[in-house]
């Protein structure tokens, strides 16, 4: 079968102004990785690092500068609006901001309607209304919400708004992009159990976009992780925690506060980070502790390790882990 | 520790309302904190829960209306806060006590530059004169890590990263050499490896300066890793609080104990415990315990009385009527 999502050396590059200055950024390059049907990929990186940019080309929001996506085994970059249509509703995306993904002036009722109608699933009403409380109480929701507004829900149940809306139109892969990162921590658990429940349910298959290596770790089976626009290293997601192998991935790591505080991740940032900087080398080089004379010349390559392990490095790590939290 | 030092901060039985058209929001309770000398101490809890009203009150940082202190007091070594002139007020805010927030854009000037701002800030609070007062923000920079200080402070706020305004921040809040430090979710709009980096840094000037830091986050993790004490505030209450060893490895409160369980760890678990609902309206809070709606232990006594905060252990209090069916 063919994987659902296939991208092949994709770049984006974004023209901005500014005082009439026209600058070039590029926020993604060479991202090539295939998703199989029914597993949860993950995306992790610092902000900026081109996560949301690479879902938004994914479903088309956003065209590639260079490169290619094949959703289902066919070719999409060069469709038109029209002729992507029948995948628009087959590839789904939810964002990170409930509030301002939702439009605040409808009801539930019409903005789970309306992607009915757009895709002409169902033109009746009465049908409409039934299909949308069906997917409420997917969604933890009931018949009582169907005539509020956004604004009159908390956070969490806005989010679960929005997932209601991605799913009307019975999707087979949908774009998380930080779904849970602007919520609290017990609401964001709600919501982590709740896309777990409708993956299995209705055999979805997810990109998890976060920067939270928890959130990541509870919900993915492979991790991509993103450094200034590259993918730096690929893994299931076991591996990924338990061998890190490129720099920057066990610094994601170390970053994080553990709960527990018998768990000390005490690292010295403040004299670690030495300002090493090259033009031709290594993007991480200005950050890494283990630069050799090779990472100053030589942009790396993504290089195999393993079948499934991939990393961007002139050293890779090699020692254990530094994740804690497992069991 | 805390035990032996000097207390330089007390909020007692403070009680905070705001009047507003749909009624009288109910946002802080019976607020009992201390804040030790030297010491690092934590407020955590979901959105909402009057952590930053509780904070600002501290520093009169409130309008008055919408806002109502109708009880309580902040001690800051005897001297009730709420009390004295607003002369007196400006003394202390930014000198002996400094506060930082989430977004440092909301308290930097967008038209003046870091430099104009920070000299301005230091020539008030230590009465030095501008080459003085230039020496010592640069001093202030380069501790909190900017090390290309002079440029830094030639720029303006959108120039900089949000990282290095935080920075900015702190060395401002530094540069007037502050007792307390309060410090409302510096990190939460950051990258984790720059909010390592900036607890560092907080954790590294409370050492060397001796400084008090009374810091607000949700995330549990920043607590375990940089506080001393932590308090857990529901819908305006202080539900529980102690040393983080305590609190956080054997929790006495059903709400403390969610929190810790709705952290996602690892894959292996099949499902993450959660709080059901939310964080009420606190314009009609939930009578009694204000946690019973969310809570799996909750009996009659929770939806009448009001949980007193016990000392249920030696320096460890909890607000809630079962703590001991709990099972630690
Ligand atoms: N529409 C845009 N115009 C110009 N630059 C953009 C645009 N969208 C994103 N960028 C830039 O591209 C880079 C990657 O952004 P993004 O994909 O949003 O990263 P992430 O989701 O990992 O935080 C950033 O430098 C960002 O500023
Ligand atoms: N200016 C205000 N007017 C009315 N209600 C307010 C105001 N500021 C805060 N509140 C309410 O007070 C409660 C506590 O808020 P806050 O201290 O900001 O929570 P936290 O910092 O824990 O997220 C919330 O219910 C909030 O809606
Ligand atoms: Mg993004
Ligand atoms: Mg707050």
């Amino acid at each position: 079968m063919n994987p659902i999502v296939q991208v092949e050396d994709l770049k984006k590059v974004f023209r901005t102004q500014n005082f009439g200055r026209v600058s070039k950024i590029t926020a993604v390059e060479g991202v090539s990785f295939t998703i199989q049907r029914g597993e949860t990929l993950g995306l992790i990186g610092e902000s900026g690092s081109g996560k949301t940019t690479v879902g938004r080309m994914i479903v088309k929001l956003l065209n590639p500068s260079s490169g290619h996506i094949k959703l289902d085994g066919h070719d999409v970059t060069h469709l038109n609006e029209k002729a992507f249509k029948p995948f628009r509703k087959r590839f789904q995306i939810v964002f990170q901001d409930p509030y301002s993904s939702l439009n605040p002036r409808m009801t539930v009722l019409q903005l789970l309607s309306r992607p009915l109608s757009v895709f002409g699933i169902e033109k009746d009403r009465k049908k409409q209304r039934m299909k949308v409380i069906e997917v409420l109480h997917d969604v933890g929701l009931h018949e009582e919400h169907l005539n509020r507004y956004p604004h009159e829900f908390s956070g969490g149940q806005r989010q679960r708004v929005a997932v209601a809306r991605a799913l009307m139109t019975k999707p087979e892969f949908i774009v998380l992009d930080e779904p849970t990162s602007a919520l609290d921590v017990s609401v964001q658990a709600q919501i982590l159990n709740l896309l777990r429940q409708l993956k299995a349910a209705h055999n979805l298959t997810y990109l998890f976009i976060s920067h939270d290596l928890g959130v990541i770790h509870y919900m993915c089976d492979r991790v991509l992780v993103m450094y200034m626009g590259e993918i730096v290293e690929s893994a299931p997601t076991e591996e990924l925690f338990t061998s890190p192998a490129h720099p920057y991935t066990r610094f994601l790591m170390e970053s994080i506060p553990d709960p527990d505080p018998e768990l000390t991740n005490e690292i010295d940032y403040v004299n670690k980070v030495k300002a090493l900087q090259s033009t031709y080398g290594c993007n991480f080089l200005s950050r890494c502790d283990r630069a050799l004379p090779n990472c100053f010349d030589r942009h790396p390559e993504l290089v195999k390790l393993s079948s499934n392990h991939l990393v961007r490095c002139h050293n890779p790590l090699k020692e254990a882990s530094v994740w804690k939290r497992d069991g | 520790m805390s035990s032996v030092s000097a207390k330089v901060l007390e909020i007692k039985d403070l009680q905070v309302r705001f009047d507003t058209e749909d009624g009288v929001v109910k946002a802080v309770e019976d607020v009992n904190l201390d804040l030790f000398s030297g010491e690092m101490l934590g407020v955590v809890g979901e959105t909402g829960c009057g952590k930053s009203v509780t904070l600002q009150s501290v520093l009169r940082l409130l309008p008055t209306p919408p806002t109502r202190i109708t009880r309580g007091q902040i001690l800051f070594h005897g001297e009730n806060l709420l009390d004295v002139s607003e002369e007196r007020m400006n003394e202390i805010r930014g000198g002996k006590i400094a506060m930082i927030f989430q977004e440092p854009m909301t308290s930097l000037n967008p038209v003046f530059t870091i430099g104009e701002q920070m000299r301005d800030v230091i020539e008030q609070h230590r009465r030095v004169g501008k080459r003085k007062a230039n020496s010592i923000a640069i001093r202030a920079l380069i501790e909190v890590g900017l090390e290309d200080a002079e440029v830094v402070l030639s720029k303006y706020p959108h120039e900089l990263s949000g990282g290095q305004r935080q920075r900015v921040m702190i060395a401002m809040a530094l540069s007037c050499q502050p007792e307390i430090l309060i410090a409302d979710e510096p990190t939460t709009a950051l990258d984790v490896s720059i909010q390592a980096q900036i607890l560092a840094i907080i954790k590294h000037l409370r050492q060397t300066h001796n400084m008090s830091v009374l810091l607000v986050t949700h995330n549990l993790g920043v607590v375990a890793q940089t506080c001393d004490r932590v308090a857990v505030m529901y819908a305006g209450y202080v539900v529980e609080k102690g040393e983080k060893f305590g609190v956080l490895k054997a929790p006495l409160h059903p709400y403390t104990r969610g929190l810790l369980e709705s952290i996602p760890r690892s894959r292996k678990v099949r499902e993450l415990r959660s709080i059901p609902g939310s964080v009420p309206n606190l314009i009609d809070p939930p009578e009694g315990c204000r946690f019973h709606p969310r809570c799996s232990f909750a009996t009659e006594v929770c939806k009448r009385e009001v949980p007193i905060l016990e000392e249920a252990k030696p320096g460890h209090f909890v607000a809630c009527h079962h703590w001991r069916r709990l099972g630690y």
